[in-house]
């Protein structure tokens, strides 16, 4: 299994419930990072900010990103993301509420790995999860360190 | 606007052509009479004024036989030989007269009576024959016209001024012209019946050559038809008033060109100056209707610009919005079917079975709404996504459709009856959503029927091209047909069929667009029909 933590941009506390829960479900041991907004994500990846001091070159095993984020949309932290050197090659799946062809388009452009889109039923969204987890910490091999 | 005056003109003109002809054939037959039956009196109207000859009466009965029968342009081909053939009859009377007047002799003279004394009364003056010439050939060549120049009217213009010259001599003096230069004189009514006749030709055709442009509703047409009368008359009259002045003495003779010249001088200007002057009032007109045009567009452009960018900034909102569902609307659902899964997960002993049920319904009632939103969502993309329309083959189509629906529930045997060649011009994307919704319904509707079977085929209504989806599952009534394709409408309760009510509306939608047609028959428990014409 690749460690690191997973770090889960994501707004809604019921979502990042819900996601720790469906991934502790399919016993998926990585830490979990949360990032509240755009901000506190980017802060997180690149040691700035509240996370000042933080070793950036201990990248996260795997980034699930929402779009819909306040400050600084997901698209926007993708963006940025991929321009730096240090951050350029983590895996990132989108994962939102909406399957808006904009929306998929944009992620796909600014070089997000996977696009998944929260189903409303819990039940599907923990097999979602146990899915992601198994390919991208198991399955994927990682770009190298 | 004014584009019947025209025809309405060239109407009237055609009649007055037609009355001619009649008017010059009976007056040609009545004199021809006089002179077979020798009855004197009848060939003429004053001795002062001549006598028609016999020859001017069979000619003047000829051509305007000819003229009544080609007084329709598109006449029939045996009443066009039969004129052609009488005014080459008259042609060749013209001119073996005017041999006989300068050359040979054919006797031509004789014929009808014999000559007495060294008068001929059959012989035709010069000028008759050329003009009877002239209206032979017109007659012949009637419909000829060679780049908007038709000969006719130059004949007819020909023989028109020949008969003017003489009427004028006769007005101004009593006399014939041309007794003094050929020896024998022109009647006074075979005059009047020349210059009719001339008159008659002309206006046979009033909507071609150079009359379409006396007959025009345009500017020209209205000048012409004002100037063209007073460029005949005024010279002519003027010409009588100064020499009635000469005569009774109210000047000396030595001056009466002068006067002429002058009062033709005054009168001219004068009516070229008020003509002028009303072209001018209908070109001010004009100017002031174009400009009034151009500012009219130019307020329709500078409409049609805001209304764009209202309806962009619409379009944008209604983007918006949907994003906005699209993200907003799903999330608190996600929370709700989550956590009612954790609590049925987690505290099923506590909850016991009354309140387990509970949050089964709970959770039946969010993935209601999570496809509600879903299909609401498809509905909206439906009409914002551009078209691209491209020949579809339905047939093919349809049969991966069937096949995925197929596949989807392998122990349904239903009989799917595909017309082959089906195809229509359409959104490939959108066409393949109006396909699955209809077929997914026939499919839905027939779980329930012991032989299932679909079909799909094209039809004629109306003289217009309708493919239609026919299945023989619970139909409806045709009562609440005009439902059918709303949002949300549903004739069958969730526990029957289940659905969201989103598909016919998403159809009809798709349709619409496409600037068709949609409609539906059935009855209940016979099956239903869903055409739909693009």
């Amino acid at each position: 299994m690749t460690k690191g933590p997973i770090l889960l941009v994501e707004d809604n506390p019921d979502d990042q419930k819900l996601t720790i829960r469906a991934l502790k479900k399919n016993h998926i041991t990585n830490d979990i990072v949360i990032a509240e907004d755009g901000v506190q994500a980017l802060d997180y990846l690149f040691g700035t900010g509240e996370f000042a001091g933080r070793d950036s070159r201990q990248r996260p095993a795997l980034v699930l990103l929402d779009l819909k984020l306040p400050k600084i949309d997901g698209l926007e932290v993708l963006a940025r993301l991929r321009a730096d050197e240090r951050t350029k090659m983590v895996p990132v799946v989108i994962l939102t509420s909406s399957k808006e062809e904009q929306d998929l388009i944009k992620g796909y452009e600014l070089g997000a790995n996977s696009y998944v889109q929260k189903p409303v039923n819990f039940l599907e969204f923990v097999e979602a999860a146990g899915r992601l987890g198994v390919y991208w910490l198991m399955l994927n091999e990682p770009p190298p360190a | 606007m004014s584009a019947p005056h025209g025809t309405n003109l060239a109407f009237r003109l055609n009649s007055i052509s037609q009355a001619i002809a009649a008017t010059a054939g009976l007056a040609g037959v009545v004199v021809l009479i006089s002179w077979v039956l020798r009855l004197p009196g009848l060939n003429r109207i004053h001795p002062a004024l001549g006598t028609m000859g016999s020859h001017t009466a069979l000619c003047f009965a000829l051509a305007s036989t000819g003229l009544f029968l080609l007084r329709a342009e598109h006449t029939k081909s045996w009443k066009r030989r039969v004129a052609q053939a009488l005014a080459s009859l008259v042609i060749v009377i013209s001119v073996l007269t005017l041999g006989q007047w300068y050359a040979w002799g054919f006797g031509i003279d004789q014929f009808l009576q014999g000559g007495i004394g060294h008068i001929f009364p059959g012989r035709m003056p010069v000028a008759t024959a050329l003009v009877f010439l002239a209206f032979g050939l017109a007659l012949l060549l009637l419909d000829v016209e060679v780049r908007r120049w038709r000969p006719a009217e130059f004949l007819s213009f020909t023989a028109a001024l020949i008969g003017l010259l003489a009427l004028i001599a006769y007005g101004y003096s009593f006399i014939s012209v041309f007794e003094i230069s050929n020896r024998r004189p022109l009647a006074f009514h075979a005059v009047l019946l020349l210059i009719a006749f001339s008159f008659g030709i002309l206006t046979a055709r009033p909507q071609r050559g150079l009359m379409s442009v006396v007959t025009s509703h345009r500017i020209g047409g209205m000048m012409m038809r004002r100037m063209l009368p007073a460029a005949v008359g005024i010279p002519v009259l003027m010409g009588w008033l100064i020499m009635e002045g000469q005569r009774g003495g109210l000047y000396p003779s030595v001056l009466s060109l002068s006067y002429y010249t002058l009062s033709i001088i005054v009168i001219f200007s004068t009516v070229t100056w008020l003509t002028a002057a009303s072209l001018q009032r209908i070109d001010i007109q004009r100017q002031k209707a174009q400009q009034q045009v151009r500012r009219l567009n130019a307020e329709l452009e500078q409409r049609v610009v805001e209304r764009t960018a209202q309806l962009e900034s619409a379009n944008r909102e209604l983007e918006a919005f949907s994003y906005s569902v699209s993200h907003d609307l799903r999330a608190p659902l996600r929370a709700i079917d989550g956590f009612s899964s954790m609590l049925l997960q987690d505290h099923r002993q506590e909850l016991g079975p009354k309140g387990e049920d509970h949050l089964q319904r709970v959770c039946a009632a969010v993935r209601r709404m999570g496809q509600l939103i879903d299909d609401l969502l498809s509905l909206s993309r439906v009409t914002r996504n551009e078209m691209r329309p491209e020949t579809v083959d339905l047939s093919a189509m349809t049969n991966e459709i069937v096949a995925d629906l197929r596949r989807a529930e392998p122990d349904r045997l239903i009989h799917v009856c595909i017309e082959a060649n089906l195809r229509a011009d359409a959104d490939p994307n959108l066409i393949r959503i109006v396909l699955e919704n209809l077929l997914g319904n026939a499919w839905k509707f027939t779980r329930k029927t012991p032989q299932p079977r679909i079909e799909v085929g094209v039809s004629r209504h109306d003289g217009r091209r309708a493919f239609f989806v026919r299945d023989n599952g619970a139909g409806f009534d045709m009562a609440y047909a005009s439902k059918l394709f709303g949002a949300f409408q549903r004739l069958h309760g969730p526990a029957d069929f289940e659905g969201t009510g989103i598909g016919l509306a998403t159809v009809q939608r798709i349709i619409h667009r496409h600037g068709g047609r949609v409609w539906a028959e059935g009855s209940v428990g016979q099956g239903a029909t869903f055409y739909f014409a693009i």
